[in-house]
């Protein structure tokens, strides 16, 4: 009686571990294409512009406040 | 869904192509011949001339001999686009699309249909739109086409040849980047192409793929046709056989590394910017082969980038021979001792438009000084060096790396860390991208590193590699260290489980 | 996994900051503007501006056409100047006694002169295509040969008046009405740049060449591969360009009315920066009718506005550069930001 229920307790232990490996198998499918993207990207800009997107935040910043003083000065001091 | 091979006549008959670059004879008495209505896999390894042949057969090449026969008519065409005009169409690996601009746009690109000189958009969507339902592809024609995944865009690369009629469609690597569902889509197109009498050449690595798809199969070696035979006769060793030329009954090299004391000591290691590896700690002994698994995103590069000190390190703590140290930046990991290897040798590993021996001496430079100038002959001799011992297929140190093979770059970058005599390699999918051979002679040279006392890290995402020459493997989760097993209690089935821990 | 809290259209307040810092930096100086002076919004003022725009966006959908192209051209202004004398020199008041040609005793009709202006331009353009189609050269350095080639030509051609180098101007007055005046309240001008722009949406939407266009400026390879002639289309392009800044010369001649060796002088970069603020990306491959309208309107503005105000003639240099550095490089930022 006792192996017929640990044979099935196996059986079902072998199909949990199945399942398991099948939802792993598509967890990484699914990240595999997230990092395709990613390196087509790289690839095609790499070839451009070699700089960070931080860089360029600070760059955009400090230019956008470069230009507000300046259109200031220039109406006050006219 | 395998067809019975039958009698019909050729569609393609490819004979006797001959052709030869400086230096080397990339095809020789190569020969391919395709029946209307079946998958033919084209295989071997990469140099083998598979690509040669087929940019001989859409006229990128002009092969120096033999011919190309099309329905029993000689063919030379002038370029893909007077092939593509002719029903021979290809869907590349890399696909050459333009992003920017919408699906129906790019397939009809060079045939705008027109009424009176202005673009028809309507008649363009609807003729997009009857292929896409004989083929039953979910696309919107509207959609920019940079939108969609790279299996939507495949199809759509498809759909573009159905639509030029191809009558024949060359299939170059289609499910590289592919999951499991989308591959099955892709093969119920594929059988809809076979029914309609399309012969296609089908060309892969993936065994188990291509004895699924596949009526026949070719194989090619050193340029050199080496047999065609019905799928249903092959199996996987077989192939590998029949593409290797040699028995190979060992996929791996002995193991005859020994490890001994601890060499680094890595506690706690925190990566600065997120996302990244978090509290890392293990130890690398020397001799030792380490092996680091996990799924996609689990930032085993993230890792090593901390450790070589290309990527800031948040906190943690490095002994090296029980010193702490510390990578700020990779001038001072060299110093200290450590390589590494990147996973993306063509972007952040080789000087592609450089020569070899740029690319060997190019990490140990400052060694060549002579005073102000640079030792030509010191340089002369540690590439001498790195061609023999990394054994190099190369006809000349000057040669452009970029015409190497994969696996003989991945050689040479190896080669060039060697030269700064690391005591600690970090490799990042060494066996990336190469082919069956070059990747037993790679994980020889890493067993010989190992021998020579050194410590190796090896990343993989091919569990039976790891298996196969890793002394211990950490698996990584998500960033974090879940575990760390001795080879002889490693199975595929405890690393995955390791690596959906934290995930 | 992503914190959405507090974002706006998908993005932090920072990224929206720094993605549309540009038109939030414009839209409160007009309104700034607006307020210190309302008077600033009569109609009469509208069409002033607008006027004043028209030239320069004839000019800018000429200059799209290459930064499409993922390319540049920086010989646009001075080709201008080529196109002005031109015009002008051929449409001085017959009774000017020291007019450039004293041969001419009648009044040219004046399609004579627009096409004449038309072919220079043409010419220079093609040259510019060229170099970028056949020589496989960057846009922006022939342009840059280019200029000065062009600015040569423009000295020897006003210097080869009889008196001297002296302003071409005293102009046939149709002339001067025929582009300065309003028919049903609205200027000529105005008309014209209408005109231009929809032929060039037709092109640009309905035709082979501007699919092919976009094509080449978003994938060179994609496009050879299926079968698109990259240099004839990149020649067909400059040459379109070649007549709207034909078009664009000879209208602006009749609008300033006098017409030197400045003449031109960094309108390309106002015709760049327009393209650029109204969405004409440099990477190529991207870009409106529209978007190019609405940006060498909105620089007029400010252009305008700051003229308005009594800012420093000088100071409204720095400013201008100010604001083609900003549009590109929220432009670039655009792009990496894309991973």
């Amino acid at each position: 009686m006792s192996e017929e229920k640990e044979a099935l307790e196996i059986e079902q232990r072998q199909k949990e571990l199945d399942e398991r490996e099948k939802q792993l198998e598509e967890k990484e499918n699914q990240l595999k294409q997230k990092e395709n993207k990613l390196t087509m990207a790289k690839y095609n800009l790499y070839e451009k512009i070699n700089v960070s997107l931080k860089t360029m935040n600070i760059v955009v910043a400090v230019i956008a406040i470069a230009l507000v003083v300046a259109v200031v000065v220039g109406v006050v001091q006219r | 869904m395998v067809k019975a091979v039958s009698e019909t006549s050729y569609v393609l008959e490819m004979t006797d192509i001959e052709k030869e670059f400086p230096g080397v004879k990339a095809l020789d008495h190569a020969m391919l011949k395709l029946r209307p209505g079946t998958v033919h896999a084209l295989m071997g390894e990469n140099g083998a001339g598979k690509s040669t042949l087929m940019k001989c057969l859409f006229g990128i090449y002009k092969q120096d001999g033999g011919s190309v026969v099309i329905d029993g008519e000689e063919t030379a065409f002038s370029g893909p686009k007077n092939a593509l005009d002719n029903g021979v169409a290809m869907v590349h690996q890399e696909l050459n699309q333009v992003l920017k601009r919408s699906v129906m746009e790019n397939i009809w690109l060079g045939r705008f249909p027109k009424t009176a000189g202005i673009i028809s958009h309507k008649t363009m969507y609807q003729k997009t739109q009857e292929v896409f339902e004989e083929l039953e592809i979910p696309v919107n024609p509207k959609t920019i086409i940079g939108k969609l995944s790279v299996s939507q865009r495949q199809m759509v690369e498809i759909a573009k040849a159905v639509s030029y009629n191809a009558k024949i469609l060359v299939l170059d690597e289609p499910t590289s980047s592919l999951t499991h569902e989308e591959v099955e889509h892709l093969f119920r197109i594929i059988n809809k192409l076979r029914d309609r009498g399309v012969a296609m050449v089908y060309i892969s690595h993936k065994m188990e793929e291509i004895l699924t798809i596949s009526d026949e199969v070719t194989i090619m070696r050193d340029g050199k046709w080496i047999a065609t035979e019905d799928a249903k006769n092959l199996t996987t060793d077989k192939i590998i056989q029949l593409m290797v030329g040699r028995d190979l009954t060992e996929r791996f090299p002995p193991k005859t590394n020994q490890p001994s004391e601890v060499l680094l000591d890595v506690q706690n290691l925190t990566g600065k910017y997120m996302p990244t590896c978090m509290d890392v700690s293990f130890q690398l002994r020397k001799g030792e082969i380490l092996g680091v698994a996990g799924l996609v995103g689990s930032r085993r590069t993230e890792l090593l980038e901390t450790i070589f000190g290309v990527a800031h390190k948040g906190s943690g703590t490095m002994l090296m021979h029980g010193k702490e140290i510390s990578n700020k930046n990779a001038k001072e990991a060299i110093k200290n001792g450590f390589a590494l290897l990147t996973e993306e040798r063509r972007v952040t590993g080789i000087f592609g438009g450089m020569s070899i021996r740029f690319n060997s001496v190019i990490a140990n430079i400052k060694n060549y000084r002579r005073g102000p100038l640079l030792s030509d002959a010191k340089m002369k001799q540690d590439t001498d060096w790195v061609i023999k011992s990394m054994r190099v297929k190369t006809p000349s140190q000057k040669t452009h790396i970029r015409t190497l093979s994969g696996g003989n770059q991945q050689k040479v970058i190896l080669g060039r860390w060697l030269l700064t005599k690391p005591e600690v390699l970090l490799l990042d999918e060494p066996t990336r991208g190469i082919d069956v051979g070059a990747k037993y002679e790679i994980y020889q040279l890493i067993i010989d590193l190992a021998k020579e006392d050194k410590g190796v890290i090896v990343v993989s995402s091919e569990m039976p590699e790891l298996l196969g020459i890793c002394d211990r493997i950490m698996v990584m989760s998500n960033g974090h260290l879940a575990g760390i097993l001795d080879i002889k209690d490693a199975t595929q089935e405890e690393i995955m489980r390791l690596a959906a821990k934290y995930v | 996994m992503e914190n959405t809290k507090g974002m706006i259209a998908g993005k932090t307040w920072q990224e929206f900051l720094l993605d549309y810092a540009l038109y939030i930096i414009l839209g409160i100086m007009i309104i700034g503007v607006v307020v210190a002076d309302p008077s600033f919004l009569s109609m009469n003022n509208i069409w002033k501006i607008l006027a004043q725009a028209s030239t320069r966006g004839i000019l800018a959908l000429g200059v799209a056409g290459m930064i499409v192209l993922a390319g540049t051209d920086l010989s646009a202004g001075r080709i201008l100047g080529c196109g002005a004398a031109i015009s002008a020199s051929l449409l001085q008041s017959v009774t000017y006694a020291s007019r450039m040609y004293p041969q001419i005793t009648e009044p040219l009709p004046w399609v004579v002169p627009l096409l004449l202006s038309i072919i220079v331009c043409v010419a220079f353009c093609l040259l510019n295509g060229f170099g970028v189609a056949k020589l496989h050269m960057h846009a922006f350095i022939i342009s840059l040969g280019t200029q000065l080639i062009a600015y040569g030509v423009l000295c020897l051609y006003i210097d080869s008046q009889e008196g001297g180098a002296q302003p071409i101007a005293s102009l046939d007055p149709r002339y001067i009405e025929l582009v300065n005046g309003y028919w049903l309240g609205v200027p000529h001008l105005v008309y014209f740049l209408i005109i231009c722009a929809a032929v060039m949406w037709v092109i640009w939407n309905k035709t082979t060449l501007g699919k092919n266009m976009f094509a080449i400026g978003g994938n060179p390879e994609a496009a050879a591969v299926s079968g698109v002639n990259v240099a004839k289309n990149i020649m067909m392009i400059y040459l379109v360009a070649g007549v709207l800044y034909g078009i664009a010369s000879f209208l602006e001649a009749g609008r300033i009315q006098s017409v030197t060796t400045a003449t031109g002088t960094n309108y390309d970069l106002d015709a760049i920066s327009g393209c650029v603020i109204g969405g004409v990306s440099f990477s190529g491959g991207v870009g409106t009718v529209p978007g190019i309208l609405i940006g060498v309107i909105i620089l007029q503005v400010i252009n305008y506005s700051l003229y308005y105000l009594g800012v420093n003639a000088y100071l409204q240099y720095v400013i201008k550069g100010l604001i083609i550095i900003l549009a590109v490089a929220i432009d670039v930022r655009k792009y990496i930001a894309k991973k």
